[in-house]
């Protein structure tokens, strides 16, 4: 099976799932739907991968998409981790008042 | 004429691009993460076409199964009420940050509507295996066998570290007369 | 290592290991240990330099390592070089020096610093010995500033009294000015002949054929060391910190304000004599230099009251003369005087530092008097010193210095003529009144004196002794005597030829007679004047000049010291307080202000912080557009 459509509209595609994710990555103001706009940038990141295995026919990108998904899962992992401490600090997940940072 | 790649694709693409501004947008965490799974399970239709069987069974296996899953897990430990999730940012910042997307996407999209692209891809040659599972996975434990010894002991680190970030000790119940 | 490098090392190490030792351990050992110790080392330096003397022909280079090498071929060693002008000035350092050591152990007694005098006095002579026995300007320089540091740190001795503070500090300043001229001279010299060794520099001058390029460096390099000696040396313009230098202990005025390290200048010019006599008129220069100071500091001395002071002016005016035999060309007879005056001014100032000690730490010769029969071996040996330095024959000072005059009146300069001749007869006269005024006519004094103890008198006697004698190291051959230092000297420096006219012998005994009656002027004249002194002194406004010293210190105080105190007032509250301060406190104010203003982008908000990314990301974009077609 192979595909006729153009490599431009796979990786427009994937460049606008991208842009959704860093939007939402930007206006959302609680912690746990920020770790879920990382996966949709990641995942759309992958989406460019395979395209550009397919375009060069080269398993690396295959491979480099493994490599994604593997920091991916630990990421969320350690994400998630981090949220479930930080809630039981501080009693909610409300990235407004977390300004430790701040200079 | 439209062939049966194309009507896939755009139908494929626009579930897409549908799911992830619902993942993006819903303001409950929850339906973010049901949308984002919709959104992963399509996505691996689309490797499929393109191809690639191994990462499609992984997409759906791995990003729709196991992380997913840890997701859905994790929002209904919380079990956060509106309060807690925090109210969102206001109109001038999202329509600033929404801007700023569409002219990113705009300007790429551009860039990348080359002539090259935009012709349809040459047919894979004669008995090609690529993105096989065989194919992919001779690649990974030869070519890239250090890599795949990196990811592993990197999803043993995450593992000790999320024990250690998550680890809360017990309370010692307090012993009567101790203080004595 | 062979024979002369164990002797050399023998004459050097000593002191230097000394110093070190009196140092750290001084107290512990005691003063009976640490005197004797001291005197020890210089007797063992001055034993090996008689060895040297001894076994060393003509002249010999004694090369102990290389010091700095500058290329394959041209190196600085650390080397010695013992000829007959080192091993004369060698001799009289080590030999007056212990001398001085064993003096200065009874001098010294009870005193707090003992150790740490004995330590600054050993070290003082290591540095001379480096000074006089080097065979590179650079080891020589070393040396030069090594006796200026040992000078600082024994004038300002007690330096618990700010005065003698001061007048430490006072005599290292001006002495830094000197250094300059002697350092630029250096610079000048290896520029013009890629050398610091002074048999080179010696041997490149001798053989000639300069260009015009060195000439004009090697004449740079004469006003550089005459500038350098006129500081060491205390001539006129740089004599005003030896004065003040008597703030020290009597036995450091002694040793290095009188007998050695003042005769530095002498030396290096002695040294250089080939040098010298490339520019004429460097020397003329020197002459009159020295002329002017030796008569100026005498009118001086007649009118100090302090019996250190007189000593100190005596010692310039000396060294004057010292150097207006060089400046006319006879560095025999400055020599001759330099060795002579070392003997008997080290005398007077020991007998002037018996008289302080026996008088209870009194220097006022106002309130002396009649001390002649309290302390008769300081009374008989002072006289010793007071005949030789006044010119009686047949005493070393008239031996010396009517060489000098005889020099002086073969030149046929008028004005140096007379300036020699008045300058020998206010030498009688200014001795005779510190004589009479501190032995004879009535004790004017508060407390008893009593004499000083044997270590003292001792030492004194033998510098009388030598006093005496010296005279005849050089006596001369119209009178029936041998000029053995002449016959020493001759390899290394130039000797002019001696005046074979019919009538020499007559003319030198005139000028002897002449001479003579001069001094035994001054001593009758100063007795008539001082022997029924009750504490008056001249009235005359006219008089009022030398007792202020024509106003010198003060002339400097304000062309000089006070408009460096402006000077360095103005850099520190102009350009460091308000130009440096602003600039350095400005930029501090701006980088705050601007961290103020910087600190609001840092809102502590992670979402903000990649919004500025994005942005960040953005212009690359857009960039693209605009560059990269």
């Amino acid at each position: 099976m192979t595909t006729t459509v153009p490599f431009a509209y796979w990786l427009i595609l994937s460049f606008g799932v991208f842009c959704f994710g860093a939007c939402g990555f930007l206006i959302r103001k609680n912690a746990l739907s920020l770790l879920i706009c990382l996966e949709l940038m990641l995942s759309a990141v992958n989406m460019a991968f395979i395209t550009f295995a397919r375009m060069h026919m080269s398993e690396g990108g295959n491979i480099l998409y493994f490599l994604v998904i593997t920091v991916a899962a630990c990421e969320s992992a350690q994400g998630l981790a981090l949220m479930i401490n930080y809630f039981r600090l501080k009693q909610n997940i409300r990235l407004d008042d977390a300004r430790a940072l701040a200079g | 004429m439209p062939d049966l790649h194309h009507i896939l694709f755009f139908s494929f693409a626009a579930i897409i691009l549908f799911s992830a501004g619902m993942v993006a947008f819903r303001p409950r965490p929850v339906e973010s993460a049901m949308w984002l799974i919709l959104n992963f399970f399509v996505t691996a239709g689309l490797y499929v076409l393109l191809g690639s069987h191994f990462t499609a069974v992984i997409q759906v296996l791995v990003y729709a199964g196991a992380i997913m899953v840890l997701f859905v897990f994790v929002i209904l430990l919380l079990n956060l009420d509106p309060r807690e999730l925090g109210t969102e940012g206001g109109a001038s910042w999202s329509s600033l940050v929404l801007f700023m997307g569409f002219l990113s996407f705009v300007l790429v999209a551009l860039q990348l509507a080359t002539p090259d692209l935009l012709k349809a891809p040459a047919a894979l040659p004669e008995g090609s295996t690529f993105g096989s599972v065989e194919a992919a996975s001779r690649e990974l434990l030869t070519k890239y066998i250090w890599g795949f010894q990196l990811s592993g002991i990197i999803l043993l680190l995450a593992l000790i570290g999320v024990g250690l970030i998550a680890y809360r000790k017990a309370k010692v119940p307090q012993v009567k007369g101790a203080q004595a | 290592m062979d024979h002369f490098q164990a002797l050399a090392a023998l004459m050097i190490l000593p002191p230097l290991v000394g110093s070190g030792l009196w140092f750290w351990v001084g107290r512990k050992f005691g003063e009976r240990a640490v005197g004797i110790g001291a005197s020890l080392a210089l007797g063992l330096s001055f034993l090996a330099t008689i060895l040297l003397f001894k076994d060393v022909e003509g002249s010999a280079r004694i090369i102990f390592f290389d010091w700095i090498r500058f290329s394959a071929d041209s190196a600085v060693h650390f080397g010695f070089l013992v000829d007959p002008l080192s091993l004369a000035l060698g001799l009289v350092v080590t030999g007056v020096g212990t001398l001085i050591h064993v003096y200065a152990s009874g001098y010294m007694h009870g005193d707090e610093g003992f150790g740490r005098f004995f330590s600054y006095l050993n070290l003082f002579v290591f540095s001379m010995l480096m000074l006089v026995f080097s065979d590179s300007l650079l080891g020589l320089f070393l040396g030069w500033e090594g006796v200026g540091l040992c000078s600082y740190l024994l004038i300002s001795f007690w330096f618990s009294d700010e005065s003698n503070a001061q007048a430490g500090k006072k005599a290292f300043v001006v002495n830094r000015v000197g250094d300059l001229g002697f350092l630029i001279a250096m610079f000048a010299l290896f520029k013009a002949f890629g050398s610091l060794s002074v048999p080179e520099l010696l041997q490149a001058i001798q053989s000639g054929g300069l260009d015009s390029a060195q000439t004009f460096w090697s004449q740079v390099a004469c006003w550089g060391f005459v500038l350098g000696a006129a500081g060491k040396s205390a001539q006129i313009p740089l004599y005003v910190w030896l004065p003040d230098a008597m703030a020290g202990p009597t036995p450091v005025s002694a040793l290095i304000h009188a007998a050695t390290m003042v005769t530095a200048g002498v030396y290096l010019t002695c040294r250089l004599q080939p040098l010298f006599l490339m520019h004429v008129s460097v020397l003329e220069v020197l002459a009159y230099v020295g002329a002017l100071t030796a008569f100026f500091a005498a009118t001086i001395a007649v009118f100090q009251n302090d019996i250190k002071k007189v000593l100190a002016y005596s010692t310039i005016s000396q060294l004057g003369y010292m150097f207006l035999a060089v400046g006319l060309q006879a560095p025999v007879a400055a020599y001759f005087h330099l060795i002579t005056h070392a003997f008997f001014k080290a005398l007077l100032f020991l007998g002037a530092g018996s008289v302080i000690h026996g008088m209870h730490h009194e220097q006022d010769m106002r309130h002396m008097g009649g001390l002649r029969k309290q302390m008769p071996v300081t009374f008989w040996t002072m006289t010793i010193g007071v005949l030789a330095i006044a010119g009686v024959p047949p005493l070393s000072g008239f031996v010396s210095k009517d060489e000098i005059l005889h020099v002086v009146s073969g030149s046929h300069r008028n004005v140096l003529i007379g300036l020699a001749f008045v300058t020998a007869f206010l030498t009688a006269f200014y001795m005779g009144r510190l004589w009479i005024m501190t032995f004879f006519g009535k004790f004017r004094g508060h407390h008893e004196a009593h004499e000083s103890p044997k270590s003292m008198t001792i030492v004194l006697m033998v510098l009388a002794a030598l006093s005496i004698l010296g005279g005849f190291l050089n006596w001369p051959h119209l009178w029936g005597g041998h000029a053995y230092l002449e016959e020493f000297l001759k390899s290394t420096v130039a000797v002019l030829p001696h005046s074979q006219a019919p009538d020499a012998f007559s003319s030198s005994v005139k000028l002897a007679v002449g001479s003579s009656l001069l001094g035994l002027l001054g001593l009758a004249l100063a007795f008539w004047r001082y022997r029924n002194f009750q504490g008056e002194e001249f009235q005359a406004k006219f008089f009022r000049l030398f007792q202020n010293k024509y106003y010198v210190d003060e002339i400097y105080d304000a062309v000089v010291v006070q408009n460096l105190k402006r000077l360095g007032s103005f850099l520190w509250k102009w350009v460091d307080g308000f130009v440096l301060d602003g600039l350095l406190n400005g930029s501090a104010a701006v980088s705050q202000r601007a961290g103020m203003q910087l600190r609001r982008l840092q809102t502590g908000l992670a979402q903000q912080y990649t919004f500025w990314v994005w942005l960040g990301v953005l212009i690359l974009i857009v960039s693209v557009y605009t560059v990269g077609s």
